[in-house]
């Protein structure tokens, strides 16, 4: 179990208390520039957040920096700029973990990166990309998935990949928390929602969907359900 | 990996051999003077580009070198200092070398920022560089060539005992750095990237620019400022598709050291009878290079 207790980040985050269970898929949405990417690099430790955050119980603060990434890792909105191949970035990742090269080649097959595996991670499509990244999670196989804005500029098929990743680490018994403005993939994978508004939270309890999305991003929303779907116009 | 260690072995012998034994001089000739001028300026060349490779991927900057970051300046205002007051330049060339690296790391601390402390160096630089102009102005006239040469960067003719130090020193670094070859690949994906492999970024990043810097620091303080080793060599490097960090040290280990060789050699050789410092012709040949393979390269498109 993940939970944050009265996080503060510079004047960014304003002491946001949030936890999420196991198995669980969290949403967090918001306009551009709340905070939530802020709000996830803090829940993984790599911000020096003030309050407390910890994983099962442990202050993640107090968790040696090598130890963190088993317990959370990150899918980032930005790649690094590398000429470096996806195999070469699966291996660094994997030198780290003591992984063998059989589990990296069966990673690199069953995420269908066998053809691109050695060219230069650069020229790759933004979905090859992401793709990679997801795959590099699974390799670490961490209790906590932290996914920043994953769907953006996904074609249908890759998105597709992202729902299975998400479904397979619910199962799994992950913590998955997606940060995201992507309403129509955020809301109908997630268990529940949470809003960043200023840097601060706002939960959704004793609202309805629409209510909350409207107080969130303060606009009118037009919002169907098709077949326990939500749709969002 | 192994192949390419015995080709560097290979190269390094054919042109040590060739610079120990050009024109058949004397014995006490290559005893005295070739061995050791051989052992400094492969040394200097090696550690030079061993700690390009560290600075451009610890910073992830393809700028990022000894001269960039302020640490050959100040190595150089050392040697002035010391040129002013009539005292060993080298010395207090390690000094203030070594003061101006501790600055760095406060500051990396305080600043929190990869860009930000390269920036810090470029300030450094300038500021060292105009009060060496200041320094020199008031100075004595007599000793206006022998900074230039230091400012410059050259192989000064010393002791085959301290020669072989020196050689020493270049493989400590070496095998210093090589254990830490994982921890640079993820260092230069980003410092994100680092953090989620399991490594605190910014203190492995300090680490490795303490642990460079001072070897930067002595090699400066015996060579003055050779530029355009510590930054063309890595890239030649990266060009031929040596990408992962423990193979690009070694490969710059040995071609930065020869680079440095040949560059010395045409000076020895070509020029016998003109003193131009060595830094000179490393930057005369490798300007033309780097922007060759700038030009060439899709990496920065």
């Amino acid at each position: 179990m993940l939970k944050a207790k009265n996080v503060s980040y510079k004047n960014i985050l304003k002491n946001i208390s949030f936890w999420a269970n196991r198995g669980t898929v969290t949403g967090i949405i918001g306009e551009n520039g709340s905070g939530k990417t802020t709000f996830l690099k803090a829940l993984s430790g790599f911000l020096k957040f003030s309050g407390r955050i910890s994983v099962n119980g442990k202050d993640i603060k107090k968790i040696p920096v090598n130890l963190r990434t088993s317990l959370i890792n990150y899918l980032p909105q930005e790649f690094p700029q590398t000429e470096l191949t996806p195999f070469d970035i699966l291996n660094i990742t994997g030198e780290f973990k003591k992984i063998h090269g059989r589990e990296i080649k069966n990673i690199i097959s069953s995420y269908n990166l066998t053809q691109i595996a050695s060219q230069p991670f650069l020229s790759l499509s933004g979905g090859e990309k992401v793709r990679v990244f997801l795959a590099k999670i699974e390799l670490i196989n961490p209790l906590i998935v932290l996914l920043d804005e994953p769907s953006a500029f996904l074609d249908i098929k890759i998105t597709n990949i992202l729902k299975k990743f998400v479904e397979r680490m619910k199962r799994l018994s992950k913590t998955v928390i997606i940060v995201s403005n992507d309403l129509n993939f955020t809301i109908n994978i997630s268990n529940h929602i949470v809003g960043i508004k200023n840097g601060s939270l706002i939960s959704q309890s004793g609202t309805d969907i629409q209510q909350f999305l409207e107080k969130v991003y303060e606009t009118k929303i037009k919002l169907t359900k098709i077949d326990k779907k939500y749709f969002i116009f | 990996m192994y192949r390419r260690t015995v080709l560097g072995f290979l190269v390094t012998g054919i042109v040590s051999i060739c610079y120990l034994l050009i024109g058949n001089p004397s014995s006490e000739i290559i005893r005295i003077i070739r061995s050791p001028e051989f052992l400094l300026t492969f040394s200097a060349g090696s550690i030079l580009a061993v700690s390009g490779v560290i600075f451009q991927n610890v910073l992830s900057n393809p700028l990022a070198d000894p001269y960039i970051l302020g640490i050959s300046a100040g190595s150089g205002l050392g040697a002035v200092i010391g040129f002013y007051f009539g005292k060993d330049p080298h010395i207090f060339s390690l000094l203030t070398g070594i003061i101006t690296v501790f600055l760095l790391l406060l500051m990396a601390k305080f600043l929190n920022s990869k860009l930000k402390l390269l920036l810090f160096g470029v300030g450094l630089n300038t500021l060292f560089s105009s009060l060496i102009v200041f320094l020199i102005a008031f100075g004595k006239i007599e000793n206006f060539p022998s900074i230039l040469f230091f400012l410059m960067g050259f192989i000064p003719i010393i002791s085959l005992k301290k020669a072989v130090f020196f050689l020493f020193l270049s493989l400590i670094l070496l095998f210093i750095l090589l254990p830490f070859s994982k921890k640079v690949d993820a260092l230069a994906l980003g410092d994100s990237f680092a953090y989620f492999t399991g490594i605190n970024p910014e203190k492995e990043r300090i680490v490795l620019i303490f642990i460079t810097s001072v070897f930067i620091a002595f090699t400066i303080s015996q060579t003055g400022i050779i530029g355009f080793v510590g930054i063309v060599i890595p890239h030649i490097g990266r060009f031929l598709k040596i990408l992962r960090t423990k193979k690009l040290l070694l490969f710059s280990f040995f071609a930065g050291g020869n680079a440095l060789l040949i560059a010395k050699s045409i000076l020895k050789f070509g020029f016998p009878t003109t003193d131009i410092p060595v830094g000179t012709v490393t930057a005369l040949i490798g300007a033309p290079i780097f922007i060759g393979v700038l030009v060439r390269s899709k990496r920065f498109a």
